[in-house]
């Protein structure tokens, strides 16, 4: 493993994806095993840290979307003060499940501007996050157009049922 | 069934175009109406959106039907859409489609869904569009015909189907084949019966492609000879290219995660299928290929097209030798690794299946073979309909079992909902579960286990990792 990550610390736009191949494998073949997965995802949040390359990242961020833990959302939640990152910390924080994740990103949505500001509301929204419900609820008919559409879209999502309590199961 | 909301209005076509083009003096019979053409301000308005690989043949379809008229193309490429454009004048200028304005040209979507005078879509765009420009298309009140795979997430595809079930729109599933009368007939002839309680049903999946000569430039990025194994989209950090000029790359990405221009995205090489799928980011592989299509059919002909398998079962469990499904109804549909258009290539199903005699003679696409306990028959493309044994095909021949379609095509069959507001051959639903076939047969790969699915909830019970596969996040600002 420690060989695939030294190889991820390096990869960048053109790099070759076979080393990665092989850590797709590596991670499909713990079978979920939860120990086995901490130690991935522990190596992978190590060269996250060590400040690699936005292909790096993003590869960093699919696996963890994947995998990660609460042990995964302090990194990520300092990926969504860069511009150029933020929606691939966002891939990965709006998958990772627990009540950890999305306290981030409330908390994050009262600082956030532009782009991020909408795309925490969405992964708010996917989460069905309804702590999140009265933060949504004082941003809809938000002057900017794009928010506050985002901002319906989310609350739809959360405060919707699902359509199999909707057509009793008749899929 | 109830009937979906029709809010085609006559808008006075004539009298609205006239301020783009110059008013005729004497107006032709034929505008009017006259001699079995369709008065323009009664034909259905529709625009297209996505000017690629597959374009040509939704385009050709259209500006020939006399019920239709193309308004609008759009694509982030400008090239693309400017080539449309021309084509579509071109051919009203050689035949005279008489009193029909002018074909706009758009970059952006949204500028076409804004318009009011545009009834309906028709959607070709690479798979990652496929659900939000549907979704947006349903809130702006339009009818839609979307390519295959529907969507990207099972997710996605649920919510594709709410919106347009929310907006009471008719929307048409881009898979053709189910319209075909050869077909229709062998999937009714399974549906009825005719072979039986349906014990296994057989269809194709097959590795990306990713060796290309195309791709030569860049091979070492793609490492073929490593990630050519894998029988799933992937993610790849192709080197970045200068972006063509024209071309809206970053409206092309939409929302999919940001990565620099490459042409193997894009541009579409001789002979060779749509660009980008194998990318994990754009586009479902074999799905986006042919198996959709032959999800979509073969969960008709079994009768299991508006629910989904129970079971996934990875072959690393030892009980199938390929990634096999079980339907609710008990039925297993077995994938077969590759591009089965070759008749050699069905022998798979005796030597690790036994499932037909060592005589049977199997070929075709776009479909697969289902065996029952009377027997067995194929409903392909590309190759006639095979089965056995002999006195049921005695039986199949029969001209009871005889379906003519006449000049009823996919297109067709959607015009006519839109007039009629019935559902279509391959609605939502269906197009859905389709591509739902394919993203768990993703899933299953990708994690290299077998599942259990609730085809009702749509969700893994009980596994929590499989169900983080189920949506995935939008690149801000897009969201569905």
């Amino acid at each position: 493993m420690k060989n695939l990550m030294e190889k991820l610390s390096t990869y960048d736009w053109g790099g070759g994806r076979g080393a990665l191949y092989e850590m797709d494998e590596l991670i499909k073949n713990t079978q979920g095993d939860q120990k086995e997965l901490a130690e991935i995802e522990q190596a992978l949040l190590e060269v996250l840290a060590s400040g690699v390359k936005t292909a790096a990242v993003d590869y960093i961020c699919r696996q963890l979307a994947l995998m990660g833990t609460n042990r995964s959302v302090p990194a990520l939640a300092k990926l969504l003060d860069d511009e150029n990152l933020f929606d691939r910390a966002l891939y990965a924080l709006q998958a990772i499940p627990g009540p950890a994740a999305g306290k981030v990103l409330r908390t994050a949505l009262g600082q956030a501007k532009g782009n991020l500001r909408v795309g925490i509301v969405n992964s708010l929204g996917e989460r069905r996050d309804k702590e999140a419900r009265s933060t949504l609820t004082a941003l809809r008919g938000d002057s900017d157009a794009v928010l506050s559409k985002a901002v319906d879209t989310a609350l739809r999502k959360i405060e919707q049922k699902p359509t199999w309590e909707t057509t009793n199961g008749q899929a | 069934m109830a009937k979906l909301k029709n809010n085609i209005s006559r808008r006075g076509f004539i009298g609205a175009a006239a301020g783009a083009i110059a008013a005729p003096m004497i107006i032709p019979a034929s505008a009017r109406g006259a001699d079995g053409h369709v008065a323009p301000s009664n034909r259905i308005t529709i625009a297209q959106i996505g000017m690629g690989r597959m374009a040509r043949g939704h385009m050709r379809r259209l500006m020939w039907d006399p019920t239709v008229e193309l308004l609008a193309v759009c694509d982030v490429d400008r090239t693309r859409r400017q080539d449309a454009k021309e084509s579509v004048d071109s051919y009203r200028k050689s035949y005279g489609k008489e009193g029909d304005a002018s074909c706009k040209a758009y970059n952006g979507y949204r500028d076409v869904l804004a318009r009011d005078d545009i009834d309906a879509v028709v959607i070709v765009t690479p798979d990652h569009w496929h659900t939000p420009i549907s979704i947006h298309a349903a809130e702006a009140g339009k009818d839609i015909y979307c390519e295959k795979p529907v969507s990207l997430t099972i997710n996605e595809g649920r919510q594709l189907v709410q919106a347009v079930q929310r907006h009471g729109r008719v929307f048409q599933n881009g898979s053709q084949y189910r319209t075909r009368s050869k077909i229709r007939r062998s999937c009714d002839f399974i549906r009825k019966g005719g072979l039986g309680k349906i014990k296994s049903v057989f269809t194709a999946w097959g590795r990306i492609g990713v060796a290309g000569k195309h791709m030569q430039p860049y091979a070492d990025a793609f490492n073929a000879g490593v990630t050519g194994k894998s029988m799933i989209p992937l993610n790849f950090a192709l080197p970045a290219e200068p972006v063509p000029e024209g071309l809206d790359w970053d409206l092309w990405l939409g929302p999919a995660p940001w990565q620099p221009y490459n042409p193997c995205y894009h541009v579409t090489p001789m002979g060779r299928g749509v660009p980008w799928c194998f990318s994990d980011d754009f586009g479902l592989s074999a799905s986006t290929l042919y198996h959709s299509h032959a999800a979509e059919v073969l969960q008709y002909a079994i009768g299991q097209e508006e629910t989904g398998p129970v079971e996934i079962i990875h072959p690393s469990s030892g009980v199938y030798p390929t990634l096999s499904f079980r339907y609710p109804n008990g039925a297993l549909l077995h994938l077969l690794e590759g591009n089965l258009t070759k008749r050699e290539h069905w022998d798979v199903v005796k030597t690790l299946y036994g499932a037909v005699p060592d005589d049977a003679v199997m070929a075709g696409n776009f479909g697969g073979l289902v065996v029952g306990e009377c027997g067995w028959l194929t409903t392909m493309s590309n190759a006639p309909i095979t089965g056995g044994p002999t006195a049921l095909m005695e039986e199949y021949n029969r001209p009871e079992h005889d379906i003519d379609m006449g000049g009823i095509d996919h297109h067709a069959n959607w015009l006519e909902c839109i007039k009629t507001r019935e559902k279509p051959f391959s609605h939502e639903e269906l197009g859905h579960r389709a591509a739902s076939l394919g993203q768990l047969t993703i899933i299953a790969y990708k994690l290299g286990r077998s599942l259990k699915f609730d085809p009702v909830r749509e969700v893994f019970p009980e596994d929590e990792q499989a169900n983080r596969l189920l949506r995935r996040a939008k690149r801000a600002p897009w969201h569905l």
